[in-house]
């Protein structure tokens, strides 16, 4: 008897016991918000995130805040609203801030931009963050780990005419395995950059081998520079030699913006040479 | 003085050497070469496809539409003619016209045509032209009705001689119809020549019972009277039958019919029907059975009617009469039909009539279509062929090409053979916006404190469009319905909610109405948990509790380093905000109940809301040491 | 003249209905007394549909280090990540998944105590699946990559993704140490 209340006592103890942690999977848009607008408009977006039915019911809160990346875009920094001159993130309201999501169910976020009466022209940036939040009553682990929670950014971009959309190359290299194209936004605005990279033999006119260029955003702060690297294809696709390397890049005008130079390409195994 | 050294001194040799470096730097950032190269016209139209229903309202059209199309036509060995017609809405009002104009040895005459305009809201119509009325028949004059109180439809008309008819004296008449549920069930109509007509209509679920009488004083006096009744059974099987008397001067006409319809089947439907006629010097019977099959894309029918007619000059003898009638026809979707139509008539005598005729419809291309007639299976007799092409030219012209025989192209002089003839019809048409008609809808969005609420959206129907910056919005020309108005709440800027209250509107044409739509402002809660380590009842540095939990109604968060929480997105009113004091470390406790009551306005959040811990201190227990 | 009653021409009607042809002949009044409207060809509604950029993201709950030696680093079990029914506007536009910590350290399990730093945390170059892997060390100030996935590709994972912990000599109170980290799916 006394066994059977313990083991009781155990269970009922088991039950009432915070959860731990689980794995989150949840489904989010990933749109970037482009506004354009004028000033003292106000417009409304919206950002969707639907949590997978097997999950538990899970609270994320959202934020405003400015970001920009470092020069070589492996880094993504996150500051409070304002802290970039160019910031739209004081200009931003957004609704809920904080929400429990059931299994199944869709958070909206309603993103408002108020716009002042008086602002410049050009393009203003700051990104909305999602996080998970974990819940307060979430029982805790023990001994020394990390904690993961998702978190999900997407941009807002908010441009007033008139925008002016502007790039110069400044650099294009390339070492055994990869390209890299250096270039600068001289436009009041941030540039989605997309382009490729193609080789060419002495004399041909048509590409040996061809890189696409991921897309990268390109900022006017706090830095107007960015370099854009890309994996070169394999010695067999593109052998060491010395070619006319072009690089080709949509920077969202009428027009693409290109540069071209020769250069020795030396690839992995190659005798070391003076290039060009 | 001493003179200038010719030597580059160790300056200018600096100044050099950079210079060379410089111009190295250059040579080779030079050798990159930049450029721009134009994108393709598609890639930009591509890229320039603006996403739709973003920020671009959607408004009711401003404008109706009206047809305009003016055709000119040569006929062969006749003379020239216009046809003019028009077909859309001004402002709501509907117009429908047509007219043939044509010019020949009598000089430029109107040939046929009306002028009707109707106004659907205010249910008034006028016709102008070639007008029919049961009383009258065909004429032409004018006519004038519109909807009265009581369910009534009353008209006034100017009739004239009309086109083909034996002249009569031009007369007024007044005609007044009693509408109920969409049945005209009673209509009357009286001339200043004394004649007049009384009909009265009744279709009630399974039965359709119709009765007219006629009294026509010009040219001269004849009455009618008939009656009609139909009667559905279970099945759809129909009874009906019919008599009618005609009586004039010198002469009279009966009538009489019973007639079966049965639907056999989905395809195929059979009537029969006997019918009698009889006028002052004959008489007829006859029997007749029709059947119609309809199968997908064939249908056929024929009719075979057999019967006696007598004659007083034939003396006891009588005629047997045989008719039957064919027609059959293929359809295949809107661009091809092809139909044949026989018919055959025998008499006891041995007079046969025969005669049948092959029609195909054919849509060549979008903007061709050609039809054609001929007689089966004699294709070369050309009494019976016709033929007509219509084909659509740019810039909305239309060529349109018929040839055979006219019905009534032109009043002929009577040495004129009606014969097959060429005529040749060049259209034009224009699309015409016009001015549209419809109701007024505005109004503001603002929230309790009489704020306005600028870019929310309002949805009207399928129309929306966004407040301005003082909250205001307004729909022009919208059409009659029924309307729901509402805000869209996925578009309602983050700082406000909506209770979701919709307002219904029915509208007509001429209204103006004004609708406010009421929002509540959202706010914010913020506050703190600290430690009050020095006891000096406020909140100093470092004494921020982290990871506090906190609960108000069903939400809970939780304090950051610095002990601070806050709850967003909150409606006015009164809120009890707790402390989950079980999540407490042990060596706290909370000072009060743990709960605070906190009062949100309508424009500002609430601060300082703030819950004081207090440390835990253990009680010292002294023990006396055994000596 | 008028035809002989309405009710034949309802009859012959009604017979009629369905046939091509039906020329008992019926005189009809001319003008129709009703008023229809005709479809106006000349306008045309373009439907369309527009898809949203969008990923379905799974990642774990969180790793532990069993640290037996503070002297020596500890390595956690591998965690597995997948993000998939990745849809972007873009042939060229790459899904970025990368990590920041919320804070610059670990809570210890005694306030004030010594703990490891965020920068303690680092990972390796994981084999992924439709992506590209990068090693890097924890940071509170900025996110830092773990994996690019490929242009283009509507799924990426892996399930080899290791944690290491520093050592930390110093460390002295036993018990819990938690760091909450964020997994950064960004579309920027």
């Amino acid at each position: 008897m006394a066994l059977f209340l313990a083991l009781l006592l155990q269970a009922a103890a088991l039950a009432a016991a915070p959860d731990p942690p689980r794995p989150l999977s949840f489904q989010a848009t990933l749109d970037a918000i482009r506004i354009t607008v004028q000033p003292g408009q106000v417009a409304t977006r919206q950002f969707r995130l639907t949590l997978d039915r097997d999950q538990q019911p899970t609270q994320f809160k959202a934020r405003i805040e400015d970001w920009w990346r470092s020069e070589d875009g492996k880094q993504s920094f996150y500051a409070k609203p304002g802290t970039l001159r160019r910031s739209c993130g004081e200009w931003v309201s957004i609704n809920p801030v904080e929400a429990t999501v059931q299994p199944g169910a869709t958070l909206t976020i309603r993103i408002t931009v108020s716009m002042p009466v008086e602002v410049q022209a050009g393009g203003f940036w700051c990104a909305l963050t999602v996080d998970e939040v974990p819940s307060p009553l979430e029982a805790g682990g023990e001994g020394v780990g990390v904690r993961f929670v998702a978190s999900v950014s997407a941009g807002i971009f908010v441009n007033v005419e008139p925008v002016r959309r502007e790039a110069s190359i400044l650099g294009l290299d390339v070492a055994k395995d990869a390209a890299s194209v250096n270039l600068r936004n001289d436009g009041n605005t941030p540039l989605a950059v997309e382009g490729r990279i193609e080789f060419f033999s002495p004399g041909a006119s048509t590409p040996l081998s061809s890189v696409a260029l991921s897309r990268r955003t390109l900022l006017t702060e706090p830095s107007r520079n960015g370099v854009i690297g890309v994996t070169l294809p394999s010695a067999e696709a593109l052998p060491a030699g010395r070619y006319r390397v072009r690089v080709i890049l949509d920077i969202g005008t009428d027009h693409y913006i290109g540069a071209e130079r020769e250069l020795d390409l030396l690839r992995e195994g190659s005798p070391e040479r003076a290039a060009d | 003085m001493r003179p200038i050294s010719r030597r580059p001194s160790a300056l200018v040799l600096a100044i050099a050497s950079v210079g060379v470096v410089l111009s190295a730097a250059l040579t080779a950032a030079q050798d990159l070469q930049t450029f721009t190269l134009p994108k393709p016209p598609e890639i930009i139209a591509q890229e320039q496809r603006v996403e739709p229903m973003r920020d671009a309202a959607q408004l009711p059209s401003a404008t109706d539409r009206l047809k305009f199309t003016i055709g000119m036509g040569y006929v062969q060995a006749a003379d020239w003619g216009n046809e003019i017609s028009a077909a859309g809405a001004v402002k709501g009002i509907q117009l429908q016209s047509a007219a043939l104009l044509t010019r020949g040895s009598s000089g430029l005459r109107f040939d046929n045509g009306a002028v009707s305009l109707f106004d659907p809201d205010l249910k008034w119509r006028a016709e102008l032209g070639d007008v029919f009325s049961h009383l009258r028949g065909a004429s032409r004059g004018a006519r004038f009705s519109w909807s009265a109180a009581g369910n009534r439809r009353p008209a006034i008309a100017l009739y004239g001689p009309g086109r083909g008819t034996v002249s009569r004296s031009t007369i007024l008449s007044y005609r007044d119809q009693l509408v109920v549920r969409e049945q005209t069930v009673l209509d009357a109509e009286v001339a200043t020549d004394r004649s007049y007509l009384v009909k009265s209509r009744l279709a009630v679920k399974r039965l359709d019972l119709e009765a007219v009488h006629r009294t026509v004083h010009t040219p001269h006096v004849s009455r009618d009277l008939s009656l009609f009744a139909a009667y559905t059974l279970p099945g759809g099987m129909t009874v009906s039958g019919g008599a009618f008397r005609s009586a004039q001067p010198n002469d009279r006409n009966d009538w009489r019919t019973v007639s079966l319809s049965l639907p056999l089947s989905r395809h195929l439907s059979v009537t029969l029907d006997r019918t009698f006629t009889a006028t002052r010097d004959t008489s007829s019977h006859s029997s007749a059975a029709m059947a119609n099959i309809n199968a997908g894309r064939f249908r056929f029918f024929h009719r075979q009617q057999f019967g006696t007619f007598e004659r007083e000059d034939f003396g006891s003898e009588s005629l047997d009469r045989q008719h039957s009638q064919s027609a059959a026809a293929y359809r295949q979707g809107q661009r091809f039909d092809l139909a044949l139509q026989m018919a055959t008539q025998r008499t006891e005598s041995g007079l046969v009539q025969h005669w049948e005729e092959l029609q195909a419809t054919a849509s060549l291309t979008r903007s061709t279509t050609l039809r054609v007639a001929s007689s089966v299976p004699d294709f070369d007799n050309r009494d019976r062929f016709r033929a007509w092409l219509r084909q659509g030219l740019p810039g909305q012209f239309a060529l349109q090409a018929e040839y055979g025989r006219l019905s009534a192209f032109q009043h002929t002089s009577a040495f004129v053979e009606d014969r097959p003839r060429f005529k040749l019809m060049l259209y034009k048409s224009w699309n015409l916006a016009t001015p549209a008609r419809g109701a007024v809808v505005h109004g503001r969005v603002f929230d309790h404190t009489g704020r306005p609420v600028a870019g929310a959206r309002v949805q009207l129907g399928r129309y929306h469009v966004d407040t301005d910056a003082n909250g205001r919005y307004l729909f022009r020309h919208v059409p009659r319905g029924d309307y729901q108005l509402s805000l869209v709440p996925a578009l309602l800027p983050a700082d406000y909610a909506w209770d979701g209250r919709r307002v219904q509107l029915s509208l007509t044409p001429f209204q103006n109405v004004t609708a406010d739509l009421l929002v509540a402002p959202l706010n914010s809660l913020h506050g703190r948990v600290y430690i009050d380590r020095n006891q000096n009842g406020r909140y100093d540095r470092d004494e921020g509790l982290a990871r506090a939990v906190l609960h108000l109604d069903d939400r809970v968060t939780s304090s950051d380093d610095e002990g601070a929480y806050s709850f967003f997105n909150l409606n006015p009113g009164s809120y009890t905000v707790r402390l989950n004091t079980g999540k407490l470390p042990t060596d706290v406790e909370a000072h009060g109940t743990g709960e605070l009551t906190v009062t949100l306005g309508d424009s500002e959040p609430a601060v300082n809301v703030e819950f004081k811990l207090l440390p835990k201190s253990k009680p010292i227990i002294l023990q006396t040491l055994e000596q | 003249m008028l035809t002989r009653v309405t009710g034949v021409r309802r009859l012959i009607e009604a017979a009629c209905a369905g046939a091509v042809l039906c020329t008992l002949s019926v005189p009809r009044p001319a003008w129709s007394q009703t008023t229809v409207t005709l479809p106006d060809t000349s306008l045309t509604t373009t439907m369309s549909v527009n898809v949203s950029e969008q990923v379905r993201v799974t990642v774990p709950a969180g790793v532990t280090f069993t640290v037996s030696n503070i002297g020596v680093s500890t390595v956690a079990a591998a965690v597995a990540i997948t993000a998939d029914q990745i849809v972007t506007s873009s042939a060229a536009k790459q899904l970025r998944i990368s990590l920041q910590a919320n804070a610059a350290s670990f809570t210890p399990p005694v306030a004030g105590a010594v703990t490891w730093s965020a920068s303690d945390v680092s990972w390796n170059a994981a084999t992924w699946t439709n992506a590209t892997g990068s090693a890097a060390t924890l940071s509170h100030s900025s996110s830092e990559t773990v994996a690019t996935c490929q242009a283009d590709t509507s799924s990426c994972s892996t399930i080899g993704l290791v944690f290491t912990l520093a050592p930390k000599p110093t460390v002295q109170r036993s018990g819990t140490h938690t760091l909450v980290v964020a997994w950064k799916l960004e579309s920027i």
